[in-house]
């Protein structure tokens, strides 16, 4: 035994039998897989099978078992090595085995084992053993081995089955639902190679009456047990039918002679839980094997007590497995019925009443998910049956049928139950779910909202009238949580109708004092999920209150009212962001008001975002009024709860012992700064709110024809004191925490809402002031891409200014300066890629700008983009692919420019083409081949040297593949010439980087 | 085309028997209640114990004539902050590309998951947006409290 441990080849069947009786012992890990190395190995040797048929004669079951496994590894790894003969001679001592276990009394385990390999058998030499049930089925019934070859002369099926012992009919149902078991699992390919659905669709005339004798009706009393195995093999067979059917449209008719008895065993409660899984399989994934007797038959048995009295205990709350199953199957029914049902709901009784059953589905007791598991799946199939009415409405054009008020009536019913099930428990009850819970009842609502949603495209604006008599009625009886739910509906119809007019008259009838008043002086203390709808309600139908205006102010009071709530101030902010924007002109009366609200509720410790919102909102009722002189006041009052924050933050950070700021970044900042830094981010953040709310709304027209005449009224004249305000917001801010990367962003994104304005505005400053607050940023400014990105939106917005020269000018110095003291792009990819943007920015406009640069600087910035092409990281190559195609395609520009241009072209040129070459002949990354190609296909159409620039690349020392050879690439370059710049250039590229990446990169396909 | 509705049409039924947590997927119906069930509006919520926890993000599905042969196109509506999302909000990912992973078996189940396994970790060798791409890369702890930003701003219900 000692060198066994090792590891080595037992060389006795003692050894071998003690091996793995040792596996089978509870053990360290490690031996036990060194044991099972050391058995496989014996197994695939080439004494595997002798050794297989000596273990199945050995006294100890679990050798037994192991031999018929050692028979299933040399089956699927060593059949080829059997001639006809030996596969004959196979099959004769597996069926021999299994008659010495019949006669053994042997256990399951290893008869099940046996029926497996005899599947592996089929599975290898199914052409020789094609009727292997027939075949084994007289083995058995003979209790001897007879050569397959003499099947013919076997008697008749029926005949074998009538004298059948039920022992050996287990067998032959356990072999024969293990066979479609396995045949199903086999791969498309394999399956057409050895054609295996034909060659077991024969078996099914054999399967089917032995099927039949045992679950067609009992009077001979036979075993459970054997009934039980009788229904598992036609589930199997069922099942596997599906998939002959989808592959090859074979069609097992003779396993649909047992469906009616199969139904008929539901009832019985030995056979229930498989025969109801298998119907509620065939009905939800291949309902046409089913016939209309069937249905007939299916729709008789959801009308029987036995069904009544199961349904009872569902809905009663048992959703035990077996109960649920139940539910689960009158689901499948209602989606393989959904047609009938829906045509038929008013008049054919069976119909009626499965609707009137799927309907109180819904209704079930307890907490849908929670509790109620069946809610979930019902709620499915009413989403199925909208939507299949909806289909059938809007397919006859102009005309609804003339059925549909019959599912309506259904449909109407349903929803009332899912608005009892979607109320929300007691919130103490509902934090003490678990998250899978919670997550799940809020999906179940938002079903129940597509529902809703899905049905007002039927029903119309009418259905509005019922969640508006639930709330009217939940206010009265004073429950909290039926009035939510009633909300919660109405808020799921805004997106279908909230622009359309002919809602109002339904809306009049919850948005009305009594209502207000309750949610304003509330009898008794309304949960804030309550309070969130109501809000939501709000944000859904700012159209209503633009029409309405009588009731925004009460809408807006409440808002307001719940803002310092801070479970609510999410939802009360978004609430008052919304109405303020939508209804801004009617709501400038109301200006000095909410100027009045904010400083009331500024004291309370508003969280960041939700005074970012109010302040939106404010503002975008300041950007309503006509006259800009009048909006100078209430903006200056907005800056002045902006800058109250500033001085907070300036005074806090002055207390603190004076600090080294330079080498402060995130990580090493005291913490002492944290508070002065939430406030100055605030302070920033709420500007940058104001000048989001301030933006001339996009939907506005645009007057083309208008020249720009306004007097400069915000950059020199009275509204001056406001941009001078805002500019030292910004700069004080930025001067006490730009060290902070947040503060650098917030600074810019103040910037940023002023450059997207057309019109001039408050945000809108003199390029000069955002260029000269923008160029103090240096090498150690965190974020400063952000900051270069900011210069790129400022020369992108520019409008005619006087001073632009001298701003891009600036900004040019500015950034060379920055692109020289990084060295290399790969040092710094993000600035690499926003300086390389910034130059590209400056085509065609300021090309003349660039082009007068300090001529040393202009070299190297024109380098440095080179070096972006031909470097590794992806976005500064893209940038410098997008500069290059700009500035190769400049033309035609005045006297001197254009001179200078084709200059520094004839200089750069051919560094270009090497540029382009060298990522095309294998550099580059697949995804970067299109933006590569740009200005490839610009240098062939703008540059008659182009071609020899590109072939000079293509053959010089620099080009970085060995797998193409000179022929290739002077018909690589011909080709791209002649498609002088068309599409097509970009399969070429892309087929000659392949060439050059060498054909076995190819992705597989 | 045929098979492109027929497809879209199983995938409904799948993800109407079988979905995960959380997630939402469905066809859009235009005002006039017709549906376009190639262009499916879809939901993604951060998974549990990242970042992006409790945060639910809006996907537009858009499917192609060719689909299932060709992949759909994924697309962040609003766009997203994320390295692997084009400013467009289109989602860049190994499995949505026709040349690369994309296969006619992947389900929209597996999309959907897909996209979410993405949004907690980013594949930094296909950057499609630079802003977040190189915050990933250059400033992680900003990195994290502008996604927590995020989330704050798309909660999940």
């Amino acid at each position: 035994m000692a060198n066994m441990d090792e590891g080595q080849i037992p060389t006795s069947l003692e050894e071998v039998e003690a091996l793995i009786l040792q596996l089978y012992q509870p053990g360290a890990s490690e031996k036990v897989s060194k044991t099972q190395e050391t058995l496989q190995k014996l197994q695939r040797s080439p004494e595997g099978w002798q050794l297989a048929n000596s273990l199945l004669g050995n006294k100890a079951e679990s050798v037994r078992f192991f031999g018929a496994l050692t028979f299933i590894v040399k089956l699927n790894t060593d059949a080829k090595s059997l001639n006809d003969d030996d596969a004959q001679a196979l099959l004769g001592t597996l069926i021999g085995w299994l008659i010495r276990c019949l006669e053994n009394g042997e256990g399951a385990l290893v008869i099940r084992k046996l029926c497996s390999t005899l599947v592996a058998y089929f599975l290898q030499f199914s052409v020789s053993w094609t009727r292997c049930v027939k075949h084994l089925m007289y083995c058995l019934c003979t209790d001897q081995v007879t050569p397959y070859g003499t099947i013919e002369e076997s008697p008749e099926t029926a005949f074998l089955i009538q004298n059948i012992t039920a022992n050996k009919a287990i067998i032959i149902l356990w072999f024969a639902a293990n066979l479609v078991e396995e045949v199903g699992k086999t791969d498309s390919s394999s399956m057409k190679q050895h054609r295996f659905h034909r060659r077991v669709a024969p078996n099914a005339d054999d399967i089917v009456p032995l099927i039949q004798k045992y679950i067609s009706d009992n009077s001979s009393g036979a075993d459970s047990k054997v009934r039980q195995e009788a229904m598992r093999c036609f589930q199997a067979w069922v099942s596997y039918s599906h998939r002959a059917f989808v592959d090859d449209e074979i069609v097992l008719d003779p396993l649909q002679t047992l469906t009616k008895p199969a139904i008929m065993c539901l009832v019985d409660d030995t056979l229930y839980e498989t025969t109801v899984e298998l119907f509620s399989d065939v009905l939800a994934n291949y309902s046409k094997f089913l016939r209309k007797e069937d249905f007939t038959l299916l729709y008789s048995i959801f009308s029987s007590p036995w069904a009544q009295e199961r349904y009872e205990r569902l809905v009663k709350g048992d959703y035990d497995f077996d109960s649920l199953q139940f539910g689960l199957f009158l689901i499948a029914f209602g989606d393989a019925t959904v047609e009938d049902l829906i045509k038929q709901a008013d008049s054919d009784a069976q119909c009626e009443h499965v609707l009137s059953a799927l309907c109180g589905l819904l209704g079930a007791e307890g907490y849908a998910v929670y509790e109620d598991k069946v809610f979930v799946p019902a709620l499915e199939f009413w989403n199925t049956l909208v939507e299949t009415m909806l289909d059938h409405t809007y397919s006859q054009l102009g005309t609804h049928p003339s059925w549909l008020a019959g599912p309506m009536r259904y449909v109407m019913q349903a929803i009332q139950k899912c608005w009892k099930k979607i109320q929300f428990p007691p919130p103490h009850e509902f934090r003490s779910w678990d998250s899978v819970d919670r997550t799940g009842f809020k999906d179940a609502r938002r079903d129940v909202g597509d529902i809703l949603e899905s049905y007002y495209l039927v029903a119309g604006i009418p259905i509005l009238d019922v969640f508006i008599d639930l709330s009217r009625q939940s206010i009265n009886a004073g429950n909290w949580a039926e009035l939510e739910a009633s909300l919660y509906c109405l808020t799921r119809f805004s997106d279908c109708l909230a622009s359309d007019k002919r809602c109002d008259e339904y809306l009049h009838k919850i948005f009305e004092p009594s209502l207000f008043a309750v949610f304003t002086n509330p009898p008794t203390e309304i949960p804030v999920q309550t309070m969130k709808t109501f809000l939501a309600l709000f944000s859904g139908y700012p159209d209503y209150f633009q029409r309405h205006t009588d009731n925004l102010p009460s809408a807006l009071n409440i808002a307001f009212g719940t803002i310092s709530t801070p479970a609510l101030a999410k939802s009360a902010s978004n609430a008052i962001v919304k109405l303020c924007s939508d209804c801004r002109t009617v709501l400038i009366p109301e200006l000095p008001a909410f100027l009045q609200q904010f400083s009331n509720i500024t004291h309370a410790s508003l969280d960041s975002n939700v005074k970012e919102g109010i302040l939106e909102g404010i503002a975008s009722i300041i950007q309503a009024l006509p006259i800009e002189r009048a909006k100078v006041a209430p903006l200056g009052q907005l800056l002045h709860f902006v800058e109250a924050d500033v001085e907070r933050c300036l005074s806090l950070i002055s207390q603190q012992p004076a600090a080294d700021l330079s080498t402060l970044n995130t990580s090493n900042i005291p913490p002492n700064y944290d508070t002065a830094l939430e406030l100055g981010l605030m302070a920033l953040r709420c500007l940058a709110s104001i000048a989001k709310g301030i933006q001339v709304p996009t939907d506005k027209p645009v007057d083309l024809e208008k020249k720009t005449t306004t007097p400069p009224f915000w950059t020199t004249g009275e509204g001056s004191v406001i941009q001078q305000r805002i500019i030292s917001v910004i700069v004080r801010t930025y001067d006490a925490l730009y060290f902070r990367s947040e503060i650098v962003d917030a600074a810019c994104c103040v910037f940023q809402n002023g450059f997207v304005e057309i019109e001039p505005g408050p945000f809108v400053f003199p390029p000069i002031t955002v260029a000269q607050f923008l160029i103090k940023s240096g090498p150690l400014t965190p974020q400063l891409g952000t900051v270069i990105k900011t210069a790129c939106s400022l020369i992108s917005s520019h409008r005619s200014d006087d001073r632009i020269d001298e701003v891009i000018n600036a900004l040019l110095n500015w950034i060379a300066q920055l692109l020289q003291n990084l060295g290399e792009p790969s040092n710094d990819p993000e600035i690499a890629q926003n300086g390389i943007d910034l130059l590209y920015r400056l085509i065609p406009t300021y090309v003349n700008n660039l082009l007068s640069h300090q001529p040393s600087s202009l070299e190297f910035l024109f380098v440095f983009t080179l070096k972006a092409l031909t470097g590794s990281d992806p976005l500064p190559k893209i940038s410098a692919a997008d500069f290059w195609s700009a500035f190769v395609s400049l033309q035609n520009q005045e006297f001197p420019l254009q001179g200078s241009i084709d200059a520094a072209l004839q200089h750069l040129g051919p560094l270009l083409a090497q540029a382009l070459i060298y990522n095309i002949g294998g550099n580059a990354a697949r995804s970067d081949l299109d933006k590569l190609s740009e200005p490839l296909k610009k240098l062939v159409v703008r540059q008659v040297q182009a071609k020899s620039w590109l072939e000079a690349a293509l053959l010089g020392d620099n080009f970085p593949s060995n797998k193409v050879t000179d022929k290739e690439k002077m018909t690589f370059l011909q080709k791209v010439v002649n498609l002088r710049g068309a599409r097509g250039t970009n399969q070429v590229v892309r087929e000659f980087w392949l060439a050059c990446r060498g054909s076995n990169f190819a992705y597989a396909s | 085309m045929a098979l492109c509705m027929n497809r879209l049409n199983e995938e409904r039924k799948q993800w109407r028997r079988d979905h995960p947590f959380g997630f939402y997927a469905k066809p859009q119906r235009n005002a006039q209640g017709v549906l376009d069930l190639k262009t499916w509006e879809c939901g993604i919520p951060g998974k549990e114990k990242t970042l992006w926890e409790g945060g639910l993000f809006k996907l537009s599905v858009i499917f192609p004539d060719e689909y299932p042969t060709k992949p759909p196109k994924c697309k962040f509506v609003p766009p997203l902050f994320h390295p692997n999302v084009y400013p467009s909000g289109t989602v860049c990912l190994s499995i949505l590309n026709e040349e690369e992973g994309w296969k006619p078996a992947i389900t929209i189940k597996q999309i959907l998951l897909g996209v979410q396994d993405l949004l907690d970790d980013p594949n930094p060798d296909s950057p499609a947006q630079a802003d977040a791409y190189h915050l990933f890369r250059r400033d992680r702890a900003a990195y994290e409290n502008k996604i927590k930003r995020i989330v704050r701003e798309n909660p999940a219900p």
